[in-house]
């Protein structure tokens, strides 16, 4: 069945503090949005680094998120930004966070008659960043060994972190997933370089990846602690310079 | 398609690339690898870049495709066309449509682009003979050619 | 040696003084210069060395229908391979029923289909075309379908079962040495053995003051040209069999095809379609393999039958890189001289043998780097093992024992504390030095002058010193590599050719050889060299597609060798031409022909200007006089003299060198590798086309940058993991560093005038200069292939403990 005449999912909405985009959005929609502040900085990370110029055309933030296996970047990208997804079928819709979307590998939480048709998540506050970082062979056209993002915000005084989310590619499955043991010891922290370096410990414990072809387990940690220290850095310096 | 209008009954399972070759018999794009990695199936769909391998041939209803056949002629060559030979920059050519394409299209959106903005326009069709880097120089010196600046 | 000094100290003697004058010119600038191209009509040259625009890129880009798979006959059937999905086993029963039954199919054949006999191999007698008892690797051919249209063949092609007795595999090249191990043939594991011995090891060894061993290792690298194998087939009238394909040797394909048919290779006709890339692997076994399966087909059915590899089934398919092991004892006194170079050199050539008999040849020719070295003693070994094949590929095992040569020298200069390049100048190969196999180098050698220009541009001394203070994550290194490359076939056969040259009516002349070029541009460059030798201009040549029918059979397009061979029998075809031109027009003039001269398409007397006539009057005048203006002409390089045992003596007629230096900033944090900048000076005897030159300099430096960086075809236990372009990571325009190429040129003896290969030694180097750059980045070696961020990260922290 061929959805893409249906454009009626393809929106970027911003309205009542939230952002709503339609399922059928491309990755090259995206890349209009890049200066948007709502979004946090991330897609500045994100959406030249997808695919290539002719894969951005056709590829759907739908269909990245219903792959639902570690090589799609905008899977913990969104769930950072702790957002929500809307699934409708004839009889009505339904909304359930990302979270509980993805169920495991190749698989979502859809219904047979149900197509995914928005993603959406709330704008964040003044003192609130994005940020994403992933590592493959080359500077184009790659299946991440490693991808991390993360969403920080802090206090009025920019300097105490009162939000974290973390998500990388792989945790300790095969899907992506929130690294809530970091996250926990990031919140009331100061957003320093202290706090910054001990997280990327924390990950370490919480990390549990396997070896392929590809890259080595030890690696892919070894790698992932780096990869989340940039990209706080990089929400660190967002929030700094807002 | 290059600026005429077709009516085709076409399987689910054709893509626009099967459909171009097979059926409209435009041979210029090419299959390298079927999976969307190597980009030589390029064509310019409604004024953006697709791999054509990818593109079910159905989602191309109604839709501008312009294929290397619809970019310049023997008596008039696009100045991308006229570039590349200048520089010796076909050497198998097995990418050459592809990177004419990618080529049209960035200058038709910014006749002024710089190195790093041609690198990003081609990256995503892989080229094994010429390392990029004469047809970096071909775009370039089109896009003067273009603008009407003396190379 | 002086830095930042670029004037010559030296100019070689027996060099003409033109090419002294104009080296320094030319090998800053490519760029031509009023000045260079005064000195070129100095020497009564038009076209040579000149940026000559292609005479193949219209067609190009205007994407023309010109490819195997864009002409094929609308009723083509549509063929598919059963291949193996087991590294080593018996065939117990292959089932074709289910695959018969489907509608749509017309053709289901297996070994036992085959009329003439089942073999397709390059070189050694090992191979089938189709598997019958056993299947030795991964992908090999077991049965074919041929129906209507692709889908068909594909779902017939699935309802093949085959049933395999599984066999242990042998996956290791060192493992397959061993006497216990799993034999691939009968005949047992060693496909070839060859060895150097000059002097005395144990004495080289004794005077030496450090000594340094290390065991190097290269992986399989998949040659990725852009269009996969195809070929195609069809009856003539009379019968016959026409093929056309992507191919780089249309005779090979001729013989395998008509051995495989069982018919005269007279009743087999092969045509080499325009092809998209090559790189070696199109000259071994798989255009055999595409039109004989085809040519069945056809020959079964009576229908046009096209077989066109999916991208997956090549990368399996196909030959590849050898993955070589190399184990470098090299001795050396406390002032850099190199003593002593102990090599054992092993090679992994797969289940079967295809160029790997010649691949280790040259690899164990070149393994000890371009350096003079007293003794040596290097064993070379091309093993069979159930991964699979290994064969031609673009170097020819030069990029594998360079990367171990030049790892090792810099481990040496580190040892001896002393700079890369000064350790390198001590002991380089020079004009009245000796090599490995103790041949003589003569004055055509332009090493030293490749290595001078290249640190000059790539400020070698300032930067090696600058980088080293980098602080903080990003750390820079630069690094050197150098090398010489035997031209041509050197001991590997008869190195000649056959080029045709004629003139139409209407005066166009046409350039016609069984040489063949996919992207190298070759085959204009003949036409440049017929060209200056007619002294007509290069827009009235045109090129014929390279066909059995029309050219005569020629040796095959590998090597780099069609300039080199192709351009000396293009001079004589076109002098022969040239001669009867100006007897006729001796005629016309009333005068000698001695007196005459061709230029700019006007027959003249050199010393009455105004005695002329037009090359299109004389033209017609022969074709009305019956003079035939076709004309072959035949060239034969010297053989090469060496006793075979411990390979001393003229091993090749001429070489190549060169010098790349690369610079990288490594992320030590991450380990990866960006490249910086490739700095790459050659010694081409003689620049043809500096324009389609710097093509193959630049397309080398990236094909050997990715085999440097990122390509490695893995196997796990015989199979290939990543057979996909998705997984198998060649570089984009966006992994590319900064380039400069440097020609100099030191004319070689038998080139046209004194061209050298260039198509081959451009890829040798930069993967061993990258990985010195490394090196010196973060202080330590990594010595196997690809150097991935893995690798490298790996490397920094082990010294760091």
């Amino acid at each position: 069945m061929d959805l893409s005449g249906l454009s009626e999912l393809r929106y970027i909405k911003q309205e009542e503090g939230k952002i709503r985009i339609g399922a059928l959005t491309t990755i090259a929609d995206l890349e209009g949005q890049k200066n948007n502040s709502a979004w946090g900085g991330v897609l500045n990370d994100v959406t030249a680094k997808f695919g290539s110029p002719n894969i951005r055309t056709v590829a759907t933030v739908g269909g990245n998120i219903c792959s639902v296996a570690s090589s799609e970047d905008l899977i913990p990208v969104f769930l950072t930004l702790d957002a929500k997804v809307r699934a409708i079928r004839k009889s009505g819709a339904r909304e359930m966070a990302l979270r509980e979307f993805l169920v495991a590998k190749r698989k979502t939480a859809l219904y047979p008659d149900e197509i995914l048709a928005e993603v959406s998540f709330s704008e964040p506050g003044a003192r609130g960043a994005s940020a994403f970082q992933k590592l493959g062979m080359r500077n184009t056209l790659i299946i991440a060994f490693v991808s991390v993002a993360t969403f920080l915000e802090t206090d009025e005084t920019r300097s105490k972190i009162k939000c974290a989310r973390i998500a990388l590619n792989r945790l300790s499955g095969k899907i992506p997933q929130r690294a809530e043991g970091v996250e926990k010891g990031l919140l009331g922290q100061n957003l320093d370089e202290h706090t910054i370096t001990r997280s990327s410990e924390l990950l370490g414990n919480e990390l549990s990846l396997t070896s392929d072809t590809r890259a080595s387990a030890d690696y892919r940690c070894e790698a992932a602690k780096v990869l989340l220290r940039r990209a706080l850095v990089r929400c660190h310096d967002r929030i700094i310079g807002k | 398609m290059n600026g005429k209008d077709h009516a085709l009954t076409v399987e689910s399972t054709e893509r626009l690339l099967d459909v171009l070759r097979d059926r409209l018999n435009l041979k210029g794009v090419k299959e390298g690898c079927g999976t969307g990695d190597c980009g030589v199936c390029t064509v310019i769909m409604n004024d953006h870049l697709v791999n054509s391998c990818l593109v079910p041939a159905v989602q191309a209803r109604n839709k501008r495709i312009v294929t290397i056949e619809g970019v310049g002629s023997r008596e008039n060559l696009h100045p991308v066309q006229k570039a590349l030979m200048k520089y010796n920059a076909a050497q198998c050519g097995f990418c050459i449509p592809a990177v004419v394409l990618a080529g049209k299209n960035l200058l038709d959106r910014n006749p002024a682009p710089s190195r790093q903005e041609i690198k990003e326009a081609i990256s995503g069709v892989l080229c094994r003979c010429t390392g990029y880097y004469k047809l970096i120089e071909a775009v370039q010196e089109a896009a003067s050619e273009i603008r009407g600046v003396k190379a | 040696m002086k830095s930042g000094g670029s004037k010559l100290d030296q100019t070689p003697a027996d060099t003409p003084p033109w090419v002294a004058a104009t080296q320094h010119e030319r090998s800053c600038k490519l760029t031509e210069t009023a000045a260079v191209q005064k000195l070129r009509e100095a020497e009564g040259l038009m076209l040579i060395g000149k940026r000559v625009q292609r005479l193949d890129s219209l067609e190009k880009v205007l994407g023309l229908p010109v490819y195997t798979s864009d002409i094929a006959p609308k009723d083509a059937l549509r063929v598919k391979v059963v291949r193996s999905t087991v590294p080593h086993a018996l065939i117990k029963r292959i089932n074709t029923e289910p695959a018969r039954q489907m509608p749509g199919v017309l053709a289901v054949l297996t070994a036992r289909d085959i009329p003439g006999i089942n073999e397709a191999y390059a070189l050694l007698p090992d191979r089938p075309l189709l598997a019958s008892n056993k299947v030795r690797c991964q992908g090999e051919a077991i049965a074919v379908v041929a129906a209507q249209d692709s889908q068909t063949a594909e779902e017939a092609a699935d309802k093949v079962s085959i049933e395999y007795e599984r066999l242990p595999a042998v996956t290791s090249p060192i493992e397959a040495m061993k006497p216990d191990s799993v034999r691939v043939h009968d005949s047992g594991n060693v496909a070839k053995y060859l060895r150097v011995r000059k002097g005395d090891i144990k004495e080289g060894f004794v005077q030496a003051d450090v000594v340094v061993e290390n065991t190097y290792k290269t992986q399989f690298q998949d040659p990725t040209a852009l269009e996969p194998e195809v070929g195609m087939a069809w009856l003539e009238k009379d019968g016959s069999i026409t093929c056309v394909g992507s191919m780089q040797t249309p005779y090979y394909v001729q013989t395998g095809v008509a051995k495989v048919l069982g018919v005269s290779p007279d009743k087999v006709r092969v045509i080499q379609a325009t092809t998209g890339g090559a790189f070696g692997p199109k000259s071994d076994e798989m255009p055999v393999d595409t039109c004989a399966i085809s040519a069945l087909v056809t020959q079964k059915t009576g229908k046009p039958a096209i077989l066109a590899y999916s991208r997956r089934e090549s990368m399996i398919a196909h030959t590849k890189r050898h993955p070589f092991v190399i184990t470098l004892k090299t001795g050396a006194k406390n002032d850099g001289r190199l003593t002593a170079s102990e090599a054992l050199v092993v090679s992994d050539t797969g289940a079967y043998a295809s160029l790997g008999p010649l691949v280790i040849i040259r690899a164990c020719f070149h393994a000890t780097g371009p350096y003079v070295v007293p003794h040596v003693k290097t064993d070379a070994y091309c093993m069979y093992t159930n991964n699979t094949m290994a064969g031609s590929f673009r170097g020819f095992g030069s990029p594998q024992v360079h990367f171990a040569a030049e790892s090792q020298m810099d481990e040496l200069a580190k040892k001896l504390d002393m700079d890369p390049l000064d350790l390198r100048m001590t002991n380089i190969l020079r004009p009245r030095t000796l090599t490995a196999t103790s041949q003589l180098v003569d004055e055509a050698c332009g090493l030293e002058e490749c290595a001078k220009r290249a640190v000059d541009a790539a400020n070698w001394r300032a930067k090696r010193l600058e980088l080293t203070r980098d602080r903080g994550t990003f750390r820079r290194g630069i690094g050197i590599a150098m090398m010489y490359h035997g031209n041509s076939l050197g001991p590997e056969g008869n190195d000649y050719a056959y080029v045709h040259v004629l003139i139409k009516p209407d005066a166009r002349v046409v350039v016609r050889t069984a040489l063949t070029e996919y992207g190298t541009g070759a085959i204009s460059g003949l036409a440049q060299v017929a060209a200056e030798a007619l002294g007509l201009p290069i827009d009235l040549f045109e090129l014929d597609r390279p066909d059995t029918a029309s050219c005569q059979e020629t040796g095959p397009t590998v090597a780099s060798r069609v300039i080199v061979i192709g351009g000396r029998a293009t001079q004589i075809a076109a002098q022969k031409l040239k001669d009867k031109l100006l007897t006729v027009a001796g005629d016309l003039l009333h005068c000698e022909p001695s007196k005459l001269t061709i230029k700019d398409a006007l027959v003249r007397h050199s010393d009455e200007p105004r005695k002329a006539v037009a090359f299109q009057k004389v033209v017609e005048e022969c074709y009305t006089r019956k003079v035939s203006l076709t004309e072959t002409g035949y060239y034969i390089a010297p053989k090469c003299e060496f006793e075979p045992e411990n390979s001393q003596g003229t091993t090749y007629q001429q070489y190549t060198y060169g010098a790349v230096v690369a610079e990288v900033q490594v992320d030590t944090e991450l380990g990866v590798v960006k490249p910086l900048r490739i700095v790459a000076a050659y010694d081409v005897g003689r620049a043809i086309n500096p324009l389609s030159l710097e093509g193959q300099i630049e397309g080398g430096a990236i094909q050997a940058l990715g085999y440097g960086l990122m390509e490695d075809l893995i196997h796990v236990d015989g199979m290939v993991a990543n057979p996909t372009l998705g997984d198998y990571y060649i570089p984009t325009s966006l992994d590319i560093p900064e380039i400069q190429t440097i020609i100099v040129e030191y004319p070689g003896p038998i080139g046209p005038f004194g061209a050298k290969a260039m198509g081959e030694p451009p890829v040798d180097l930069p993967a061993a200069a990258l990985a010195n750059a490394v090196a010196h980045a973060t202080g330590s070696r990594i010595f196997d292939l690809p150097l991935t961020a893995e690798k490298v990260l790996s490397a920094i922290k082990q010294r760091h403990h």
